[in-house]
């Protein structure tokens, strides 16, 4: 096997698990973690098919999420807000002042 | 050897002597940064580890490595030790497709002085340097601190506001070059400091200038670390090496920041009058000249304030990168 095709079946592979990793999480913290590393995984793959382009936007726009509609990044805001995924002691100190942030943010 | 092993050989020289330069480059950089900053506050700063201190980057390490590595009690145990390498990699990484120089003959050989040519180059740097940020954020969340979360919060909203401004920013020099590639938007800008774009394309300098420093979390833009509220930010609860990477991440994006702009806007490689030959010694002259700009910030500037921060990045910066990008593409179609 040449190099390429050895990076991509890793590549593959861990964008399989990562993905399977998502739905079967109880924690949503993880489930988002995982989540980036499909789409991080996935642009590698597009990356070793030969194109870049496709590649570098996979990351930027779910990456990234600039728009704050999608995009994992808000994702893990909104759940430590939402679900509490941090521990018990924090919990209601940052949920106020995100509220504030997500004001500040609009 | 064959034709393929020898380009992978290259590569490989190339890699390991980019992260070396960078490692050193860091190392100098926390020095030169504490004695610029402490002759701009009339101090002495470091000077006792050897010639002028610069030795001090040195004992710093050494100290680094041998003091005890605490994971707070309640922490996530295996993402409080990934998030330091998340971050340092994604820093890392985004150096690899900036240029710094054109090609220099080695041993009868032309080699390109940039580790990967790609067709995208700009948006790669922008993917990578914006995928940083999940570094801090999990720092952040990891440690299980009020004050690193709130650090992590903070950068990633910094992040939201400044990206879409710093990319924006990038749009006019593309247009203009007509391409993606770094090399691609250097070469257009040949001819002397006159055809160099922080002059044609000001208004994108400004707001990279900005956005830049408030990517590179550096003052006045370093709310996610606010000493005065934060105690320390996302890298409170980090100690040993660990810190020590966390620090490295941020120098090293620093150091992105300015060669990224010295390539971008000030003509990369290029000389800045004809009569002058074209080397990567002035890059390394302007790249300088961007870390020192960091530090002659960071000495002058006092932090913002929450809102200030995010009204200046929605309702300044973001509406100027848009007009110029508009100004930018008008004008190449009506003067081709």
């Amino acid at each position: 096997m040449t190099l390429d095709a050895i990076l991509f079946y890793v590549f593959g592979s861990v964008a399989l698990l990562s993905a399977l990793v998502v739905v079967a999480q109880r924690n949503p913290m993880y489930s988002a973690f995982a989540l980036i590393v499909t789409l991080a995984s996935l642009s590698a793959v597009f990356g070793l098919l030969g194109s870049p382009f496709i590649a570098v936007l996979q990351v930027i726009v779910y990456g990234v999420g600039a728009v704050k509609l999608g995009g994992p990044r808000v994702l893990m805001n909104w759940m430590i807000r939402v679900l509490g995924a941090i521990s018990h002691r924090t919990e209601t100190f940052v949920a106020a002042t995100f509220e504030r942030f997500v004001t500040d943010v609009r | 050897v064959s034709a393929t092993q020898e380009a992978l050989l290259i590569a490989v020289i190339k890699v390991v002597v980019l992260f070396h330069l960078l490692l050193g480059l860091f190392s100098v950089m926390t020095w030169v940064e504490r004695r610029v900053l402490a002759f701009m506050q009339f101090r002495l700063g470091p000077n006792r580890t050897g010639p002028l201190g610069i030795l001090q980057p040195v004992a710093d390490g050494i100290k680094l490595f041998f003091k005890e590595e605490v994971i707070p009690d309640g922490a996530h145990k295996w993402l409080f030790v990934a998030a330091p390498g998340l971050a340092v990699v994604t820093a890392f990484l985004a150096m690899a497709v900036v240029p710094w120089g054109g090609t220099v003959t080695l041993f009868g050989r032309e080699v390109s002085l940039q580790l990967a040519e790609l067709d995208v180059g700009v948006l790669f740097v922008f993917a990578v340097s914006s995928l940083s940020v999940y570094g801090i954020v999990l720092a952040g969340w990891a440690s299980n601190n009020k004050f690193t979360l709130m650090g992590g919060l903070r950068s990633a909203a910094q992040m939201f506001s400044y990206e879409l401004a710093l990319g924006l920013s990038w749009v006019g020099l593309i247009l203009l070059a007509g391409s993606f590639r770094i090399t691609d938007i250097v070469a257009y800008q040949a001819g002397g400091i006159w055809n160099w774009n922080f002059i044609w394309q000001a208004p994108a300098f400004v707001v990279y200038l900005v956005a830049g420093t408030a990517e590179a979390n550096r003052t006045p833009f370093d709310l996610p670390e606010a000493e005065t509220e934060l105690v320390a930010g996302f890298h409170t609860e980090y100690s040993s090496m660990r810190f020590a990477l966390m620090q490295m991440a941020e120098y090293v994006h620093m150091i992105t920041i300015a060669a990224l702009g010295a390539n971008l806007f000030f003509g990369g490689w290029l000389s800045p009058v004809p009569f002058l030959p074209d080397s990567p010694a002035w890059f390394v002259l302007k790249l300088f000249g961007g870390l020192f700009f960091f530090i002659w910030l960071r000495g002058t500037l006092p932090r913002f304030r929450y809102d200030q921060l995010m009204d200046f990045g929605w309702k300044v910066l973001l509406p100027v990168a848009m007009l110029n990008v508009m100004l930018t593409a008008a004008a190449v179609v009506l003067f081709p």
